[in-house]
């Protein structure tokens, strides 16, 4: 059963990593999304096999259901749909791959010496799976953070809501 | 188990891909693209780190992140929908002017 994790974990990274190089590389704008699509799929699967398997979930619900539909939503109001393809240009290539690779190697370079793991004793054992766990968590430790979350969703629909009706409204207005 | 190391090397591949995607493609939807795979990366750490946590401190992280995420993503979309309307383009470079 370990082994197995192991090699979904390495599979679903590779996929993850691939699609996310299709993203850099494609030229077509509706490919990258969709391209978007398997990454947040292989993530979601990471998650799932590292004993996260609510947040997988949401990942596959908020991202999957939600992110990309905005995304298609978006694409669809910000191009002009004329029978060609939705091309993207790229621009200073090389000079972003090099930031990009110096980035990388800053990153990986302190994990030559290993990475010693902070250990947590053993606690007492709730008998709750991690799904309970975080339904509690989310009512008695978290509490002021999820409502704050909920004040912020809420001002992100009003605010987008507003902003992306603003002329529309005053053209209403006039005639 | 796989070895922490590992998960690392794979949020921080995911990271310089999405930076590298906001630096060189033109179109804002890219760029929106490009953000969300960062967010994703930070968000494999947490939940790698919170593995043999009893709290549980690093999923409720990730839980917030992604609805920070979708906020982020909607009113970021308001804005470009808003200035395609206003100027008719969607490419950063063309972009130059504040008052259209």
């Amino acid at each position: 059963m370990e082994g197995l994790n192991s090699i979904a974990f390495y599979i679903l990274a590779g996929f993850s990593v691939f699609s996310a190089l299709g993203i850099l590389f494609s030229r077509n704008v509706v490919h990258a999304v969709f391209m978007l699509v398997l990454v947040f799929m292989g993530i979601a699967g990471v998650f799932i096999i590292s004993n996260a398997e609510f947040v997988g979930v949401t990942q596959i619900m908020i991202y999957i259901g939600g992110i990309l539909i905005l995304m298609m939503f978006g694409i669809m109001l910000t191009h002009r749909i004329d029978g060609n393809r939705l091309e993207t240009q790229n621009r200073r290539v090389v000079i972003g791959s090099l930031l990009g690779l110096g980035l990388l190697g800053v990153l990986l370079y302190p994990l030559k010496e290993g990475f010693p793991l902070f250990d947590f004793e053993k606690g007492v054992e709730s008998g709750l799976n991690v799904t309970e766990q975080i339904g509690v968590h989310l009512m008695t430790t978290e509490l002021i953070a999820l409502e704050v979350t909920a004040v912020l969703l809420l001002m992100a629909l009003v605010g987008a809501a507003y902003i992306a009706g603003y002329n529309l409204k005053k053209k209403h207005g006039t005639d | 188990m796989v070895p922490i190391e590992h998960y690392i090397i794979f949020s921080s591949l995911l990271l310089v891909i999405g930076l590298v995607i906001i630096l060189i493609k033109r179109s804002v939807i890219m760029i929106l693209a490009g953000i969300e795979l960062i967010l994703n990366a930070a968000n494999i750490n947490l939940i790698a780190f919170s593995q043999n946590d009893p709290n549980l401190s690093g999923q409720m992280m990730t839980l917030f992140v992604i609805v920070v995420a979708v906020a982020e993503s909607a009113v970021a979309l308001a804005i470009v929908y808003q200035i395609f309307r206003h100027q008719g383009v969607s490419d950063l470079d063309q972009l130059n002017e504040l008052k259209g």
